[in-house]
């Protein structure tokens, strides 16, 4: 059974739909990418699984056996579905560790959040030798880091991904979609939103194409590396 | 977690607290003025505690609010138709105090439950809109309030038979308000390095991110909007029983909740030292300072004329004023600042401040021999 399963995900904001019956699914184990241009609805459609922006009705989206459509979005975090958001979006002002903290703000288990952080500090040790450093200071490539290793404390089952690679210079973008692979590797199941395609198609495992709301194309992330149409559109070849 | 430094702080408390076991400074600071530095002081104290309250929503959380003088009036007049003998109540002054601090908190999330979905701007007119009709209403339901006189008399914290002198003797008005106002900063400090003042920062830094990490905004803020019209109220309870009067209506108009702001923003916003040096400044300067230059004005140049501008008073607000500019243009941040603030404000000292320069790259695969 899929981790993930949207079924006719519909979802805008006031009068303007920007999704227009999505359907995807995740399963356990994998990486999924979400690529499409500016404006698809790729960072709505995380919106709207995070409880962000409401799913209208009618919207259909099982996550790990249960319905959260309609939940809240520190419910849906509890249920262990987490988002690091487009633009890193950390506190600058807090502490990187204060950051991983706000991370796990939804669990109580203080053991358990212990051993998150020691985790997070071994996958990431610029972030423990800088830990009482405010995150405004930490580079692009760090704040990013903090973003996904913020979005783990909440030792989700899905990590959700927006646009990781966003202002990053190339070879740091490399580095962290190594990094997202490692984490895969480990048993961490990514859906991951992207405008940088041939990245988030070279490490995930299925794509979804996303034009204007609605899902055009759906396939192995290598047949659609290769698809003619993408390579034009969204390849630049 | 930062190691906890104490800071001079405590150093000013226990200074505070010092102060009336000395008389000699008392005695020397009247023969100068003619005015006993230690019966403005819980003046100080109070609206110290009234701007901590309104550091909790403003400087924590984000939340513009400009509306903070309706619950220190709030605070009063719980006080006053609780104590005062006109009212069938005749509740002791501990009474008055929580059952102040309570009601004005509870009317804090009345306001804040339907609004504090609003934000920026809006939200500050709001409060600000509240404050004037909290102001209207106590002024209109005479039947309650006594209309435009306010209540009085409020009896003394305690009755004729504890033997306090609450009215000849400054210094027990002096530590209920001075203990109180060290309990409130305590708290203050223990909650800013707690689970929810951290939430606070947290949304106030970025809203969109918190609600990522699971943080419930409106509950947040719900939290702070109570914390800090409780602490308004206590703040009015202490006014109304230290004047002995509610004051009139008026008296919690938009111009206290603006200077309250304006202690806030001069220390430091979301500071604790700071809008405590802030409140010194602010309310010393009307309370202590001009009246003192006041007298020393008449005194070195005497004349029948007592034109405003020949006072130091009549120049108050066109020094606030000055102030407030100079600060923003040099030192935007406060007196005080909170270290999180300065980070943003002059983030090329803040970057010096950077103990590790290490790339990225070096550091970022496990130690070698792991693989």
């Amino acid at each position: 059974m899929a981790l993930l399963r949207i079924d006719n995900l519909n979802a805008g904001y006031g009068p303007v739909n920007v999704l227009d019956n999505v359907s995807l699914t995740v399963d356990a184990g994998e990486i999924v990418a979400m690529i499409g241009a500016n404006g698809a609805g790729k960072t709505t459609t995380l919106m709207a699984l995070s409880g962000i922006v409401r799913p209208r009705n009618g919207s259909s989206v099982v996550f790990d056996g249960d319905h959260i459509e309609s939940l809240p979005p520190h419910e849906i975090v509890r249920r262990g579905l987490a988002q690091s958001p487009e633009g890193r979006k950390i506190f600058p002002r807090l502490s990187v560790l204060e950051n991983l903290n706000m991370g796990a703000f939804t669990r109580k288990d203080r053991p358990g959040i212990a051993a998150d952080l020691a985790k997070s500090f071994a996958m990431f040790p610029i972030l423990g030798e800088r830990k009482h450093q405010a995150a405004g200071l930490l580079s692009g490539g760090q704040q990013q880091m903090l973003a996904i290793a913020r979005a783990l404390m909440a030792r989700p089952k899905l990590l959700m991904l927006d646009e990781p690679s966003l202002g990053l210079a190339p070879q740091i973008v490399v580095q962290i979609f190594e990094v997202i692979r490692d984490l895969n590797q480990q048993g961490m199941s990514v859906l991951i939103v992207e405008q940088n395609a041939r990245m988030a198609l070279k490490f995930a495992h299925r794509g979804y194409v996303l034009e204007t709301g609605r899902v055009t194309m759906t396939d192995a992330a290598s047949v659609l590396l290769t698809d003619p149409r993408v390579r034009a559109a969204y390849l630049g070849e | 977690m930062k190691p906890y430094r104490l800071g001079w702080e405590p150093a000013i408390f226990a200074m505070l607290l010092a102060y009336p076991l000395l008389p000699v400074f008392e005695s020397s600071f009247f023969a100068l003025t003619k005015r006993s530095l230690g019966d403005q002081m819980p003046t100080v104290f109070i609206f110290a505690i009234l701007a901590l309250g309104l550091n909790v929503v403003v400087g924590y959380t984000g939340l513009l609010h400009l509306g903070i003088a309706a619950f220190f009036a709030v605070g009063a007049y719980v006080a006053g138709i609780l104590t005062v003998g006109a009212y069938p109540f005749g509740a002791p002054f501990v009474v008055a105090l929580v059952a102040g601090t309570l009601v004005a908190a509870l009317l804090g999330l009345l306001l804040g439950a339907p609004t504090l979905r609003l934000r920026g701007d809006y939200l500050a007119l709001v409060t600000l809109g509240f404050g004037e009709v909290v102001r209207f209403g106590l002024k209109n339901l005479d039947a309650v309030t006594a209309g435009a006189k306010g209540l009085s008399p409020l009896p003394p914290p305690t009755g004729p038979e504890v033997g306090i002198d609450w009215i000849g003797d400054y210094r027990p008005f002096y530590y209920l308000t001075l203990l109180l106002l060290i309990g409130v900063s305590v708290m203050l400090s223990n909650l800013e390095r707690s689970r929810l003042g951290r939430a606070w920062i947290a949304l106030r830094e970025d809203e969109l991110a918190a609600n990522c990490m699971g943080l419930n905004p409106s509950k947040l803020k719900l939290a702070a909007f109570a914390l800090g019209a409780g602490l308004a109220g206590m703040a009015g309870v202490l006014y109304a029983t230290r004047l002995t009067s509610t004051a009139a209506p008026d008296a919690y108009d938009f111009n206290k909740s603006v200077f309250i702001l304006c202690c806030v923003i001069l220390g430091g916003l979301g500071s604790r030292p700071g809008v405590l040096l802030g409140v010194f400044l602010l309310v010393g300067f009307d309370n202590i300072l001009s009246p003192i230059l006041d007298t020393a004005i008449q005194q070195t140049f005497p004349s029948n004329e007592s034109r405003i501008y020949r006072t130091f008073t009549g120049w108050r607000l066109s020094i606030f004023g000055l102030a407030l500019i100079l600060m923003m243009r040099f030192r935007p941040e406060g007196l005080i600042p909170s270290s999180r603030v300065k980070h943003e404000l002059h983030p090329d000292e803040a970057v010096a401040m950077t103990v590790h320069p290490v790339t990225l790259h070096g550091n970022r695969r496990e130690p070698e021999g792991q693989s």
